[in-house]
């Protein structure tokens, strides 16, 4: 029996969607690193201006490292961890216009919170958002993290940060959310 | 106090900081997952050497990317320049940045936007840039 899962499907479904990069399993720093420089690699070949390579590559770091955090607030152990690390990220590229999205898991009650901060992250003009982003540089660390981030990509998108839950079990959503820039 | 000399790495700055002359220069990529952890000595020892009365203290930033943690302590650290400047030490911090890249001068122009300190932004021709 042939070993090779179905690339062809694989592949058809990618560029069918204009995916150019794409990144499924466990977030590691490592793999961050090594991923942000192929995809600034990537966009510096496609002679894109610097501003906007500067913008997709910050959307991309700040999704994955929200993730990471979010994973190391929420693990009960290592193995927990490897699951709550596991993310799904593509660059998309349609017409002339970038998408960054990345997937990950979230517990249930974590989705309240999460959905109300991007519902008022959706209804901010860019002064307001940039207003709310200075505050929140203002005030003193806390161990949140999708504080400053998520206002970034807000302000950093062309459009509202596009997301969706879907219950996957007892305990998490999958939690989808994309950049346009 | 003790001098600092950090080398670069992928997400992470070179750090130079001289307290004979109060001088501090950051330069590469600030990207780490925990910034608050990577510029507390940082932090700290300027902090230290900023209470000290009649010092001089001049920051050089070259940093071709910074995440949002970075950001709030890079923040934290202007922040203690603008007290030290308002106290009236010798305070001044410059800024360089790719003179190609208008995301990193927005970046610059943020920081220097409720600072009264010296804040000169300078657009390095692309090969200049570390």
């Amino acid at each position: 029996m042939n070993p090779t899962p179905d690339l062809l499907q694989l592949r058809n479904s990618l560029n069918e969607q204009g995916i150019l990069l794409c990144f499924n399993g466990p977030l590691s720093r490592s793999i961050i690193e090594e991923m942000g420089v192929a995809v600034r690699g990537y966009l510096e070949s496609e002679a894109m201006a610097k501003g906007q390579v500067a913008d997709i590559f910050s959307v991309y770091i700040e999704q994955v490292q929200n993730i990471r955090q979010y994973a190391a607030r929420r693990a009960t152990d290592p193995a927990d961890l490897q699951r709550l690390n596991a993310a799904i990220v593509t660059i998309r590229r349609r017409d002339e216009q970038y998408t960054v999205s990345a997937g990950n898991l979230v517990e249930h009650r974590d989705v309240p919170e999460l959905e109300e901060r991007l519902r008022l992250l959706e209804r901010l003009d860019p002064a307001e958002l940039k207003q709310l982003y200075k505050e929140t540089l203002k005030k003193p660390r806390s161990g949140g993290g999708a504080g400053l981030g998520l206002i970034n990509m807000a302000r950093t998108s062309r459009r509202p940060l596009a997301f969706s839950f879907q219950p996957l079990d007892q305990r998490f959503v999958f939690f989808a959310l994309s950049a346009e820039l | 106090m003790s001098a600092l000399n950090i080398a670069a790495t992928t997400s992470t700055p070179a750090v130079v900081w001289r307290p004979e002359t109060g001088s501090l220069e950051i330069s590469g990529e600030s990207y780490p997952e925990n910034a608050l952890e990577f510029y507390e000595p940082i932090l700290a020892a300027v902090a230290e050497y900023l209470r000290r009365p009649e010092t001089a203290l001049h920051l050089e930033f070259n940093v071709r990317y910074l995440n949002t943690s970075s950001v709030k302590a890079v923040m934290d650290l202007l922040d203690l320049a603008e007290e030290a400047h308002q106290r009236g030490a010798g305070v001044a911090v410059v800024w360089l940045h790719d003179a190609d890249d208008d995301r990193a001068l927005e970046v610059a122009e943020e920081f220097c936007e409720d600072l009264t300190l010296p804040f000169t932004i300078k657009a390095l021709p692309a090969g200049e840039v570390k």
